[in-house]
């Protein structure tokens, strides 16, 4: 900001007397002068502790849909399986290594699920 | 450390980056918070919500602005956003109400410190988006088009604010200066 420009054009559009000219020099003088205020010294880290904070609930929140949607995914899964099949036909093809590959697998996909979508993509990690 | 590099690191996890921006950018914050906010009380919890929706939006960020003016909107709705939400007056554009003002209980005698005091107890009378113009004009030393993109105004509002608020503050300081003055505290 030129100061000296900027009075000129404030005292054209006030129609100002010359006489202006000091008050309006001293009144940019004072304008630039900074409204008094203290901050606290845990100003920063009050930032960072909410910001953490926020992260820590969407986090939670996240994998509470995601257990949430697996659940009600698996057990629609299954009570479709046994309205269509019947459970003796079901119980054919679930013996203990295909539950353990499904669980097994599970337990990966949930894993990456989390590295994929929340650790990776979180600013902090936790 | 630029903005985009501490942008940049902030994203990658870095907290000590966040800390680094806080500190660069609080100043900014805190003026203009402080011209919007009349409760001190609130003013650093006001602040630092500012910040924290900095940090949320920060991924959004695409440096077509400065980094400073992206934050100073920031600050200057959510403080707005505060205003509305107290039910403050905060738009009226009345500035002559102010000529009206009633008898003071503190007392100012106008050498230069007091001045100063005496500016800025008007300034925090005057219509917010007065205020506002003055702060960011004259305190942070930005240009019109940032002041436009801050506000959300076309150039000639933001120049009519400037020059009305500052011929106002001129009208007040003209009969009082050097002389002892009454203020409503």
């Amino acid at each position: 900001m030129d100061k000296q420009k900027e009075i000129e054009q404030q005292m054209q559009h006030d129609q100002a007397e010359a006489g202006s000219l000091q008050s309006y020099q001293q009144l940019f003088d004072l304008l630039e002068q900074p409204p008094t205020y203290s901050l606290s010294e845990n100003f920063a880290t009050g930032i960072i502790k909410q910001v953490d904070a926020r992260e820590k609930k969407t986090y939670r929140w996240f994998w509470f849909w995601m257990v949430s949607g697996i659940v009600l995914i698996l057990t629609v899964t299954l009570f479709t399986c046994i309205y269509l099949f019947g459970v003796e036909q079901i119980m054919v093809y679930a013996d203990l290594t295909t539950w353990a590959v499904v669980a097994g697998s599970l337990v990966v996909a949930i894993q990456y699920l989390d590295y994929f979508l929340i650790r990776r993509h979180s600013t902090f990690s936790m | 450390m630029d903005d985009k590099e501490l942008v940049q690191n902030i994203l990658n996890g870095d907290r000590r980056a966040l800390t680094q921006l806080i500190g660069k950018y609080q100043r900014l914050v805190m003026h203009m918070v402080c011209r919007l906010i009349d409760n001190e009380e609130d003013r650093e919890e006001i602040a630092q919500d500012v910040f924290v929706k900095v940090f949320q939006k920060l991924r959004d960020f695409n440096f077509e602005s400065k980094l400073s003016t992206w934050i100073a909107t920031i600050a200057y709705r959510h403080s707005v956003n505060h205003l509305k939400k107290v039910k403050k007056q905060f738009l009226t554009e009345e500035l002559d109400l102010l000529t009206n003002y009633p008898v003071a209980e503190e007392r100012f005698v106008l050498d230069q410190k007091d001045q100063a005091a005496y500016i800025r107890y008007w300034i925090q009378k005057l219509p917010v988006n007065y205020r506002m113009v003055l702060t960011l004009y004259h305190l942070e030393g930005l240009a019109y088009s940032e002041i436009m993109e801050i506000m959300d105004m076309p150039e000639g509002t933001v120049k009519n604010y400037l020059f009305r608020a500052r011929q106002k503050l001129k009208e007040l300081m003209a009969p009082v200066m050097g002389k002892e003055v009454f203020l409503y505290g």
